[in-house]
């Protein structure tokens, strides 16, 4: 004879079958109150169980951490080109912009970043958060000068980390090599040239001073954008002076028929060549013509 | 050109410096993501008339490209981002709220690629933002993420229910014997059918539950259990 079950446990019985997906949710009104407490603990408990995978093993707390950080840093690095890029827009070109350095990454370098500039290519080094960027510099000579050397379009690179509000310095080529300094003769080993800034401000301060901005030219150009180029060119003077020029080697030639024909250029040649220039320029210019002005101005003298 | 803010050092996460408190913060998260991924789909489901059980929870996330660890990377990172001046409540609760908004929008980003490719049919999981059946009176049920509490509900009691249940796994782990572990975490936990355990250790369905509730009766009172229950640290 099979014995009784237990309410209890006929009503987890109930409850399994209820959880998975055969049953109705079971009533515990039936249950005296010591089953009916002893019930609900563990219905309680399988509920706050419900989904958690006795089998999965998280990854240790140091793994974890690393990729926090890394992700956080990538996180920081974007931001930083994001901040960089505004900078340089808003103060020294507005075309600039801050790229991901792709090529420096293949290359196993360790530029994050690449920074366009009127016409500048600045790498970007980040160094730890919280680093102290002279420490972190020296620390970090030979990755400045592997940069340099896989990438000779760079002019400069930009040492900074990537703390809430970044600070960084300029490097030229020059500052990554040992240099002989005048007057003493010393050899000094590398060092900063420039000041730790604002990062975004390192890179517009730089950016400014190592190209300046043209004086905006547009006004002219649209000026003589009507013009036609015999008007910009003074024809005359030009005639005028190529005649004087030849005039003034005749006087000096040994050759008395040089030095008479020579010396006797002047007004009409000038007017001549004058008029031959003008029609050059306007794209009219007759050659069998000209030969026949010259000739006629021969026949003349 | 704007004027160069004043530079200040990084300052060390206070969770940095109780790596014991961030361990226990970090388990619990662990679990809270595997609860909310469990939700859509629950794993504790007959697949049909069978006694097999659904897949793991992890499959959920398979259309967005990302696994649990990832949601757990960026719940952390999230986490230690935030400054101790913005935490209300305790790191214990917001590190529950922090990782079940990150798996649900672990979830709702891997429902976009769940098309059919080249390379597999459509997935079938179940839509976690859909209505659910309908209910006796026939109202359709809220999505099953929608059913996932607000993080206005209470955290840290959250947070300390699944502290009790991860020491009652470690416990579990520790001191049963293979056939009482088999049952307990396999009821306890969804991933066996009563059906399937008593053929295992032949038994009758209704023997299997009758262990399971011995044995969880043996894990509620052993002392360990009963200090973490009164919320003191193992």
């Amino acid at each position: 004879m099979t014995e009784p079950q237990d309410p209890v446990d006929e009503l987890l019985d109930a409850y399994f079958d209820y959880l998975e997906g055969v049953g109705e949710e079971p009533s515990l009104d039936h249950l005296t109150s010591e089953q009916r407490a002893e019930a609900e603990q563990l219905i309680s408990s399988l509920k706050a169980a419900q989904g958690m995978d006795p089998e999965a093993s998280r990854p240790s707390l140091a793994a974890l951490m690393a990729r926090a950080n890394a992700r956080q840093n990538a996180i920081s690095v974007e931001s930083l080109g994001a901040n960089i890029q505004t900078a340089l827009r808003r103060s020294a070109d507005p075309r600039a912009r801050v790229a991901s350095d792709v090529a420096a990454q293949a290359a196993g370098l360790a530029s994050a970043l690449v920074i366009y500039a009127r016409g500048l290519r600045i790498r970007v080094l980040v160094v730890d958060e919280g680093a102290d960027i002279d420490a972190a510099y020296a620390a970090s000579v030979p990755s400045i000068a592997a940069v340099f050397g896989a990438f000779p379009d760079s002019n400069a690179v930009l040492v900074t980390n990537v703390d809430p509000i970044p600070i960084g310095v300029i490097v030229d080529r020059d500052d990554v090599v040992t240099a002989i300094e005048t007057p003493s003769g010393r050899a000094q080993s590398p060092r900063i040239s420039r000041p730790v800034l604002y990062s975004p401000d390192a890179c517009a301060h730089y950016v400014t001073e190592t190209i300046p901005a043209f004086e905006p030219f547009e006004h002219l150009a649209s000026h003589h954008a009507a013009m036609s180029s015999a008007d910009v060119v003074d024809v005359d003077h030009i005639a005028a002076g190529a005649i004087e020029e030849i005039a003034t080697s005749g006087a000096r030639a040994r050759l008395a028929a040089k030095k008479d024909s020579w010396a006797s250029l002047g007004g009409p040649e000038a007017a001549l060549i004058a008029t031959a220039l003008r029609r050059a320029l306007a794209g009219e210019f007759d050659e069998a013509l000209f030969r026949q002005q010259v000739e006629e101005l021969v026949d003349v003298a | 050109m704007s004027t160069p803010p004043t530079p200040r050092p990084a300052a060390r996460h206070p969770l940095e410096a109780d790596l014991a408190r961030l361990e226990r913060i970090v388990d619990v998260m662990w679990a809270t993501i595997h609860r909310v991924l469990d939700l859509p789909a629950p794993r504790r489901r007959r697949v049909g008339a069978s006694d097999i059980l659904g897949e793991a929870v992890s499959d959920q996330l398979t259309g967005g490209g990302v696994s649990a660890e990832d949601v757990l990377t960026e719940a952390l990172a999230a986490l230690l981002q935030t400054p101790e001046t913005a935490v209300t409540t305790t790191w214990e609760a917001l590190a529950v709220g922090i990782a079940r908004n990150k798996t649900k929008g672990a979830l709702r980003k891997a429902g976009a690629w769940l098309h059919e490719t080249e390379h597999r049919p459509k997935l079938t999981v179940v839509s976690g933002d859909a209505p659910g059946r309908p209910g006796p009176e026939g109202d359709p049920a809220d999505p099953p993420l929608e059913l996932i509490e607000d993080p206005t509900d209470d955290l840290d009691d959250e947070f300390t229910k699944t502290s009790q249940q991860l020491e009652l796994l470690r416990l579990a782990q520790e001191i049963l014997d293979d056939r009482d572990r088999a049952i307990f975490l396999g009821m306890h936990y969804g991933t066996r059918t009563r059906q399937s355990l008593a053929t295992e250790f032949d038994l009758t369905p209704p023997g299997v539950t009758h262990v399971y509730r011995t044995t969880a009766k043996r894990l509620y009172e052993h002392p360990r259990f009963q200090r973490y229950a009164e919320g003191g640290a193992p």
